[in-house]
Formats: C-alpha cells, structure tokens, sequence
C-alpha cells in the first residue's frame, strides 16, 4: 500500500489550549463565540432498495439474472459497437466455428471449492468442509459465458480476463471464435464500464461527510470510552476551538453497519429468564449512543452483517422500536443497505461491506479497493448475489445495477482503511473508501465534500505502557 | 299413561362418524373440468383452446426471460419494460374477458 491522498489536519498552532487552561472567569467569551453546524441539503437516492410490504419469495432467481443481462446489455452493446466495430454480436446459440464474433452475457465462475448444497448428498465429504470460509479458489477454476438462450465454456487467452480476478454474474463481452472442441477461445473482454456521473456544483466551503462502521456494541471487546469519544468529537465537546470547528463542518455522519453485532448472550439465553433484560442492555446502549449523536447532526444508519435486520441483500431499515430514544429526532434516518443520497449534489453510495467481502472469496490478488473499483467497471453492486450472497429474489428488475456514477463510494466493516481516487471517462472521479471496523481500529473517516479528499481520524482510549 | 323417553325429546342421532360417504358424493363435489388454461383434461391437442396455444408460445419465448413464479401478464410487461416489444396480441388476451384464467404460465401447479 502506497502513501494514501489523505488531507493533512489543519497545522495546530501554540496556543491550541489557551482556551482549555484560562481562567473560570473568562468563560464568557468563550460562550460567546458559538460555532454553528453548516449544513447540506440531503435528498435519498436509494428507494429501489426499499421492498415493499408485499414480498413474494416463491420467485426463482432466474428473474434476477435475465433482468440484470438485460439491463446491461444494451450498454455493453454500445461499448462492443465503438471498440470492435466490425465483429458482429450474436447469441450463443448462434455462434459457429467459422468467424470471430462477440457474445453478451452473464459470467459464471465455475469453482470446485465452492461450498454448494448437493455436498451433502455426496457419498464421500470433501476437503471443502476442512478450508471452511476462507475462500473458493483453485487453480483449476473455470469460465463459463451464460445469456438467457444456452451457455458455453470460455478459454480465455486474454490477460483481463483470468479466472483469479473475476466474480460470477458479472455481465460481460467477449470476443473470439469457437474451437472445434466446444470451447469459446476468447482474445478480448469488454465490461460495462463506469456510469454517467451527473454534474455536481462545487462547495465554496470546505463540508465534511463522516463514516464510521462496526461500533459492534454488543460485543464485549467493545470499548465505551472509545464509542464516547467518538461520539464527544461528533457533537463537538471533545478538544478546543480547532477540534470543535472540524467537527462544525461535519454535515452528516453515516454509521455503515455494525452498530450492534450479534447479541450472543441473547441468542444463548433462555427466553423466559430474567437475564434477558441484561442481556438487551446492549440495545439500550446503542440508543443512549444514537440519541446523542441525533441530537448533534444527521445520523443515517444502515444495518450491517450480524445486525438485527434481514440478513437478505437489501437490507431494510433497522426497526424503529429498538431505538426509542432516538427514532423522534427527524435528523435520524434509518436506511437500508445499500445506502445511496446526495448532498448537495454530490452522490454518495455505500454497503455495509458484505458484497466485498463476498467478492474477495472469489479473487486471489486482488485488494478490498481494487473490487470496489471493479463493482464501478462492472457496473453492478453485488454481481455474486444471489450466487453465495442471499439476496431477495426480484421479478421485473435488478436495483444494484448502478445507474449513475457516485462521486463516492464505499464499503464499510472492512479489515483496514484504504481509499483511492478513480479517474473515468468523461472526466468522472470517484472518491473510493473502505471504511474499517471501529472496534479492530477505532477509526473514523470524514470525507471533504470540496476536495473529496479523505480524513482519518483514530480514537484510541487505552495506552499500555509498551 | 305412557312413559315419557328422553328419546322423545331428543332423538337419538348417529354420530357424523359412522355416515358413510360414497364416491358417488365425492364425485358430484367436484366441478366437472373442462379443458382450461392448464389443459389438464385435455386429450389431444385440439383440446387446447387457440389463445391458450398462442399463450403457451408466448410462455416458451427464451428472448422474454423465464416464466415461472409469476403471472403472464407480469412478464408482458416486464418485456415491455425492457424493450423487447411483446406482441400486443398477447396483452389483449391476457387484459380481455377470459384474463383471469388465462394469466397463469404453463407451469403453474406443475413445476
């Protein structure tokens, strides 16, 4: 990992604490110069992701995929027409062994260590059980091209397109001829490539989104007076003038999933036991904690893998009575995951992080950002649900096929920080960030809505004396 | 004087148990079915209605996607929607006087 683009902390001066270590008296001016929050207009983007009331689940996942093909076809067909202009599309069925064409369709990354339920009707277990979740794959893990007619196997003698660096359900364009044996030989790839960006206005001041995921208060590694920091800093009681004036300029705080884990004391108890309402006390902690912070600024909160919330992509919202406290405040927001809304323009989209680290069991080679750039490439969300990734089946229509290309995008619960600035065509940049756990790293991430420049912030409570 | 019998008042009545049902009274239950949507009765080809035919070819369409787990008219205008112009034939049927039986895919109840 390089050196990352971060922006520096503002140069703190010699008398940072002259205000801290006055005199009582003296409290007076310092009241006098109160420091308002600046503010965004804040408009949702992300209704496809919200179901309805009415959820049919008897849908096969057939639907999904013919829906995903189409809606990507058309833009994989523009981009076939302007790279490969003579070569003529066809659909699988119509591909014969005599001309180089290309085909449309949707990948399937054949791997035999992929957990998949006829295992347990094998005679023999396989060693898949012994490598557990660690990752799906081998080095004999093969392509197949799929459209909605017939499906044809891939040999591929084109670097972009090796087993070790693509993911199933990805939809795609290949170019080559078929051999005598069957295979498809494929010498060129084409991907839907990044969306439009639309246009956004540039901020005169400087306006700064906060990120944070994987509070995990129900953990009991978790650490309160970490969480306490973090929420003192976002209302602005933590440090003097400089702390307080960044904290002025954060306009909305998203908490990316992760706020409360999974309550294993609950899970373990006996319903009827009087520990239960000890064993909620995690809850309650997670209100009193989102209380404060709705009190202070636009909180959105999106539910997380081991949240209590559906655990089928897309999330919905996080059920209003589990924060009683807070659920009164209009600047809480309860969202789904994936999560996208504009600020003044600006396009934020985010998942609590399971369609990466779905994608990274699929991939070898490839970093938590480097699959993040690539859902932008392949112009899809999550291509590897419903494939090992749960998803609702939908009928008339896929919502993570991205439409428009966010000015930011990111993927939270992920082990580390990372974050790139991607150039695309048509002079889009997309600022990319893998937000990590707040309990592994105790870090927030304030992105600067002027310069999308990122701004790590580490809140650490317990030095040991090494 | 006779004796008055509880029997009188309340007559004895056999138990629901022991009426015996015939097949002859299961049979009148049941709706004699002529050949439908499904043409489950349906002997021969010619059994199956015209439009049910025209249906079925539109059901077995691959460009149109897949046809289980949802009505025809949904997928009518699930093709529409992704521009794959859908014979309107199809959507008259399905919207017309005999909709509501015709709107169920061939493998309805069967797959």
């Amino acid at each position: 990992m390089g050196t990352l683009d971060l922006e520096r902390p503002t140069p703190s001066t010699g008398q940072k604490y002259d205000e801290l270590l006055s005199m009582p008296g003296d409290m007076m001016c310092a009241e006098a110069a109160a420091i308002p929050r600046a503010t965004c207009e804040y408009t949702p983007r992300g209704q496809g992701f919200l179901l309805g009331k009415q959820r049919s689940f008897d849908r096969q996942y057939a639907h999904l995929y013919f829906s995903r093909l189409l809606k990507l076809r058309q833009v994989v067909q523009q981009q076939v027409q302007a790279a490969w202009p003579g070569t003529p599309v066809v659909k699988i069925l119509s591909v014969g062994e005599d001309q180089e064409v290309a085909v449309i369709g949707t990948l399937y990354k054949d791997m035999k260590l992929k957990p998949s339920i006829l295992d347990e009707y094998a005679k023999q277990p396989g060693f898949k059980q012994a490598l557990g979740g660690t990752g799906f794959c081998s080095d004999d893990d093969s392509l197949v091209l799929e459209d909605e007619g017939a499906r044809m196997s891939m040999r591929s003698e084109c670097a972009e397109l090796q087993p070790d660096s693509v993911v199933t359900g990805v939809v795609l364009a290949v170019r080559g001829r078929a051999e005598p044996g069957g295979d498809f030989v494929v010498s060129g790839v084409l991907w839907a490539g990044l969306p439009e960006q639309p246009q956004r206005p540039l901020p005169q001041e400087d306006a700064y989104v906060a990120l944070v995921s994987g509070l995990q208060l129900a953990n009991s590694k978790a650490d309160m007076m970490q969480v306490q920091l973090l929420v003192d800093f976002l209302t602005g009681n933590l440090g003097a003038a400089p702390q307080q004036q960044l904290a002025a300029k954060v306009v909305q705080l998203v908490i990316a999933g992760g706020s409360l884990g999974q309550l294993e004391a609950l899970a373990a108890a006996n319903p009827y036991s009087r520990q239960q309402t000890t064993d909620m006390e995690p809850v309650r902690d997670m209100d009193l904690v989102m209380t404060e912070l709705a009190a202070a600024l636009p909180v959105d909160i999106m539910p997380g893998p081991d949240d209590p919330a559906n655990v089928s992509l897309p999330q919905q919202p996080l059920h209003q009575c589990l924060f009683p406290g807070a659920a009164p405040y209009s600047s809480f927001r309860r969202v789904t995951n994936p999560h996208a809304f504009e600020l003044d323009g600006c396009l934020l989209l985010g998942t609590s992080g399971q369609n990466i680290d779905d994608m990274a069991k699929y991939t070898r080679g490839r970093s938590r950002l480097d699959l993040l750039a690539c859902c932008l490439q392949w112009r899809h969300l999550c291509p590897t649900a419903p494939d090992t990734l749960t998803c609702f089946p939908f009928g008339a229509d896929d919502p993570f096929v991205l439409q428009q290309c966010p000015h930011i995008m990111l993927a939270a619960n992920q082990p580390e920080f990372d974050t790139r600035l991607l150039e695309g065509p048509g002079g889009a940049s997309v600022r990319l960030v893998c937000v990590p756990s707040f309990i592994t790293t105790g870090t927030l991430v304030l992105v600067n809505l002027r310069t999308l420049q990122c701004q790590p912030l580490i809140f650490q409570s317990n030095y040991t004396s090494s | 004087m006779q004796q008055a019998r509880i029997t009188d008042n309340f007559r004895q009545q056999k138990s629901f148990d022991s009426i015996s049902r015939t097949g002859r009274d299961k049979k009148q239950q049941k709706a004699p079915e002529l050949p439908g949507a499904h043409g489950e009765a349906a002997v021969t080809n010619y059994d199956i209605s015209a439009e049910e035919r025209l249906l079925r070819a539109f059901d077995l369409a691959t460009q149109y996607g897949p046809c289980t787990g949802m009505t025809r008219l949904e997928r009518w205008q699930r093709a529409e929607q992704f521009g794959l112009n859908p014979p309107m034939q199809v959507k008259e049927l399905l919207t017309g006087l005999q909709g509501e039986q015709l709107n169920q895919c061939l493998w309805d109840g069967r797959v």
